[in-house]
């Protein structure tokens, strides 16, 4: 604030008209943009930001650990078989070093040269390997099945909004009957009907897990399809099409990102609790899934055999769980 | 901080003497001195109220005006002690100069005092109309049940006395069917309806001081001038003391003695109500009066818009905030923030071209045609009056 | 009210027969036959054998012939796991043993859940949200068997507190590690819900309004915050019920308790049809009622729905 003696010791030629100045007031808005207010806050959540980098970490050793393990997912080896994990440097520690009841099994078998991180299962399998392996099922497994159900729920949403009248009252009644059956039922049915399989299980997933989806664009639908810009290209002679593809769609985009993201664990989970049936991938094929389905009943003998997938899976639906969480927060931001 | 009347100019006075009304035996209800608040956000830090000073009377009604961010709701929320969790309060203080049970007067500072005690002025003692009647009552409770919710706090009536005030309340605010609508939810109710009962629920325990933040913005067009006569009305019945807050100049004209212009977190112009109409001297009250359209605008007069944005709140302001967007902008503007300059002892306002050295800048034609035509209105206004009686 | 009620009625029954017939449908295009030992058959004695259960007629033909039954009750007999043995004998007791399990969980997770939302709410960004929310996050994001693993290991296998498997000499005891492990999902989302809606709330208009006729914290909380939140909570239920139901189907399997779920696996898992049909369309069937009471729940507690049609 201005104090008596400042005010009055100013220069004379302060007081002319200001010229020049008009490029400060463009700068007021130039560092300020809707994109990079999302990135600030998405950055500034600490869950998000590991989770973001939890997911890469395990997408990169899902490609690159098999390929760099001597051991192949499906080499059987009767000669170690439930040969608990060895890590190199940590069995210095006394960590990891291949004892079971201190004994060194890896010694007793005479392969003292061999390392597996994660140990064997019974029939001598790498589980390592094995788990990376079967990371990479899961997870093209997931991915498919969501990209198929996001595309159907985005399309679906976005005529049935659009439409309006007797189109919406149909499709909406359409959904209302499928999502009252619970989608275990109508799942697993679908794979009992078409048989287990990596195929099958993606087209069962697909078909079942797109209503929320269309929901959430259908609302959104609703919402922008009465604003101005959508009028005003309409009037403008704009057809169906472009109004739905070009007006409406992208402004979707960000909740459509989000549930993206919100449908990937619940595929992850859903493909293991298919394995838990008895209707996952078939052997030799394994996913996260079908390993712990495998493992879980010696779990309580050979902890190892299960510690390892339940851990990536963990992880993975963790991941995007708090990933989703944190991207909405950073679009939504008044919700938390 | 120092104080914002600046005496580099020859008619530096306080304040204090700006009502024409003999105010120096008397404490005003509210005295807001350099009260700055700003808000930590994912993107820096908002300054939203940078240094307001303000005063209000017993039983005068003070309009605050100003585009939206220009930090009069968050203002207003700091006398009513709704603070929000990313709020930072910076400095400043809220007098508050209330009757207590006996009587007596008692003056707080808002600012400093815990949330028992704002819990025990609040409702009895100031109270607050809000914007949006349609979310403002619990959708889970009956209108009684909310109508009587400060009365049993503190008042402490029994059962009947409760009904009987719940009763009158509704009546005073002109609602009819009063038993069948104190049993009836919210949603069974219109928005002009809601905000009776809103100001109904605020005035229920007499307040010494009733904010009202935007109270006809949401409402229909027809509502809003029902609304507006009502609280005017029932601020002339009991006497209260009342802060509006609006961006509606017409409002403001209908309903103040007093006007503060507020302009990105400051006051930039007070007086009364003519000081500001008739003889404004800030340029952003110039823009403010000059976009009012009005009945009597000649309609091939092009309504006018203040041009450019209100500035960026995140950054530090250098010198007047109004500059970028002021067309008589000195170079001072752009280096020192100018000091509250007296206009008469109830009218300043804050801008270098009052400087002596500035050089004279007279408001725009077209803004005194406007200000010609509204005075001739008024008159015959007047003189309509007078022929009634 | 009432035409409220007669219509979801209405609605819910209708969903019901839908959802058989498109249960019938899917699995009568199973691959395979439901009879063991097929190839040894001659097709003579296939013939007979069809003809015996009615496999020879029209598949709509032996839909309604399939409805008339159940409607007495009679859900058909399991061709595969207990030869000839009535479904609905196989299935009585088993569904008392997975709707008590779903039931405690979904009452602890519930009021546990409640609790913990409350409590982060009311002292946000204090630890105890924290702590809150880190169990919130885990609990929703991890599946039902990590939680059915680590109890078992940790509570059965290592401190021998509980039982591994269920014995059913040890009923109270047996279930404590299930119950709690189902009840994760429940009580995360709970809390989480209980959380962001108490919070949305707190920062509500209403709440602004209730806050300046200087009501204590205490009346703001019990008045207007918790029954505001309470009253909408009854709106998330549906997936919570659809978690409870597939997670009761893992957990059933971890610990080998005799319910439903075990049933459900075994009948997938060999083939038999009858039994898959029947289970599948119990389990439709409690969705849809736990649907309905959601939605007449909400109707009686809500004014808004409760007097719908009533404005004045």
């Amino acid at each position: 604030m201005a104090q008596e003696s400042e005010v009055a010791s100013i220069p004379a030629a302060d007081f002319g008209f200001a010229q020049g100045h008009e490029e400060e007031a463009e700068r007021e808005y130039a560092n300020y943009s809707y994109v990079r207010e999302i990135f600030n806050r998405f950055m500034d959540n600490k869950g998000a930001f590991v989770s973001l980098v939890m997911i890469v970490l395990i997408i990169v050793l899902a490609i690159v650990a098999p390929m760099l393990s001597p051991y192949k997912f499906d080499e059987v080896n009767s000669t170690r078989s439930n040969l608990p994990p060895r890590v190199p440097g940590l069995e210095q520690v006394g960590l990891f070093d291949g004892t079971k009841d201190g004994v060194n099994v890896y010694a007793e078998k005479g392969i003292s040269e061999e390392y597996h991180y994660f140990g064997t299962d019974s029939l001598g399998r790498d589980i390592w390997v094995r788990v990376w392996y079967g990371t990479r099922i899961s997870l093209l497994i997931s991915l498919i099945a969501v990209v198929i159900d996001i595309f159907i729920g985005v399309v679906y949403g976005l005529i049935s909004g659009y439409f309006g009248g007797r189109v919406d009252i149909v499709m909406q009644r359409i959904t209302e009957i499928l999502s009252s059956i619970p989608q275990l039922v109508i799942v697993t049915i679908l794979l009992v009907a078409l048989g287990p399989g990596l195929g099958n299980i993606v087209i069962a997933l697909a078909i079942t897990g797109w209503i929320d989806m269309s929901r959430i664009v259908r609302a959104q639908m609703l919402k922008l399809k009465n604003m101005e810009f959508v009028l005003a290209a309409r009037t403008l002679g704009a057809s169906w099409r472009e109004i739905i593809f070009k007006e409406v769609m992208p402004n979707c985009l960000a909740q459509i990102i989000v549930t993206f993201m919100f449908s990937i664990p619940n595929a992850i989970f859903f493909e293991a609790f298919l394995a838990f049936v008895g209707l996952g991938v078939p052997a030799p094929i394994s996913s996260l899934g079908t390993m712990i389905n495998d493992g879980y009943k010696s779990a309580m003998v050979y902890p190892y055999m299960v510690v390892g997938p339940v851990v990536v899976l963990g992880l993975l639906m963790l991941g995007f769980n708090l990933f989703a969480d944190g991207l909405r927060d950073a679009i939504e931001p008044n919700q938390s | 901080m120092k104080s914002p009347i600046a005496s580099g100019n020859a008619s530096a006075a306080s304040i204090e003497a700006q009502a024409p009304r003999d105010h120096v035996h008397e404490r005003p209800v509210i005295k807001i001195s350099d009260l700055t608040i700003s808000f930590k956000t994912a993107n820096g830090i908002v300054h939203a109220v940078r240094g307001v000073n303000m005063d209000l009377y017993r039983g005068q009604t003070v309009a605050i005006v100003g585009e939206s961010g220009s930090g009069k709701s968050v203002s207003a929320k700091q006398i009513m002690g709704i603070h929000s969790h990313n709020e930072i309060y910076e400095g400043g203080s809220i007098e508050f100069t209330y009757k207590d049970d006996d009587g007596r007067e008692k003056t707080v500072d808002l600012t400093k005092i815990d949330d028992k005690e704002m819990a025990a002025l609040k409702g009895k003692h100031v109270a607050m109309v809000f914007q949006d009647p349609l979310t403002s009552l619990d959708p889970t409770m009956t209108i009684e049940g909310q109508l009587s919710e400060s009365l049993t706090e503190h008042m402490g009536l029994s059962a009947e006395a409760l009904h009987a005030r719940c009763v009158e309340l509704l009546d005073l605010v002109g609602i009819t069917d009063v038993e069948a609508r104190l049993k009836s939810y919210p949603h069974q109710l219109s928005g002009g309806m809601r905000q009776r009962v809103v100001i109904a629920i605020a005035l229920s325990c007499d307040p010494d001081l009733l904010i009202c933040d935007e109270p006809t913005t949401a409402l229909d067009v027809t509502i809003q001038a029902r609304i507006l006569q009502l609280i005017i009305d029932l601020q002339k019945k009991l006497g209260t003391s009342v802060i509006f807050i609006t961006h509606n100049l017409g409002v403001v004209a209908k309903v103040a003695d007093y006007v503060n212009v507020m302009y990105a977190g400051k006051v930039v112009e007070a007086g009364t109500l003519k000081d500001i109409f008739y003889d404004p001297r800030h340029p952003y009250t110039w823009g403010l009066l000059s976009s009012m359209p009005s009945l009597s605008t000649d309609r091939s007069e092009r309504l006018f818009t203040i041009p450019g944005n209100p500035p960026n709140m995140l950054n530090d302001i250098q010198g007047d905030a109004f500059a970028p967007r002021n067309p008589y902008a000195l170079e001072i503007d752009y280096k020192m923030e100018p000091p509250a300059f007296q206009v008469n002892e109830h009218h300043w306002a804050a801008t270098w071209l009052l400087d002596s050295r500035a050089p004279k800048v007279e408001m725009p034609e077209q803004l005194r045609n406007r200000i010609a035509g509204m005075k001739l209105e008024s008159a015959k206004l007047r003189e309509g009056d007078g022929n009634g009686d | 009210m009432g035409r409220y009620i007669a219509k979801r009625l209405a609605v819910a029954a209708l969903t019901v027969f839908i959802i058989l017939f498109v249960l019938f449908m899917l699995l009568n295009f199973m691959p395979g036959s439901p009879f063991n030992n097929e190839e040894k058959m001659t097709p003579e004695q296939i013939a007979t054998l069809k003809a015996a259960y009615g496999l020879d007629k029209p598949v709509i033909e032996r839909f309604f012939i399939y409805v008339g039954n159940m409607l007495r009750g009679d859900f058909g007999v399991s061709y595969n796991i207990q030869n000839n043995m009535p479904i609905a004998t196989m299935v009585g007791s088993r569904l008392k043993v997975t709707l008590g399990l779903g039931l405690e969980a979904g009452i602890l997770g519930a009021i546990v859940g409640n609790l913990l939302g409350i409590l982060a709410a009311l002292k946000r960004h204090t630890p105890v949200d924290t702590v809150a929310t880190v169990i919130a996050v885990l609990g929703v994001s991890l599946p039902n068997f990590v939680f059915a693993l680590l109890l078992s290991y940790f509570f059965g296998y290592r401190l021998k507190l509980f039982p591994l498997t269920f014995n059913p000499a040890d009923p109270i005891r047996s279930s404590v590690l299930p119950v709690i492990a189902l009840s994760m999902f429940t009580l995360a989302s709970m809390e989480r819900y209980t959380r962001s809606e108490l919070v949305s709330i707190m920062d509500s208009d209403y709440m602004m309004l209730a806050e300046s006729k200087g009501l204590p914290r205490r009346k703001l909380i019990m008045r207007h915050a918790l029954r505001n939140a309470l009253i909408s909570l009854i709106t998330v239920l549906a997936p919570l019920l659809v978690n409870l139901m597939s997670g009761s189907i893992v957990i059933e399997k971890i610990f080998s308790i005799p319910g439903l779920g075990t049933l459900y696996i075994t009948a997938i898992q060999s083939n038999d049809y009858n039994v898959v049909l029947a289970t599948s369309f119990i389990y439709s069937v409690m969705f849809v009622i736990a649907m309905l009471l959601v939605d007449l729940a909400y109707g009686l507690i809500d004014p808004r729905v409760r007097l719908a049609g009533q404005k004045g």
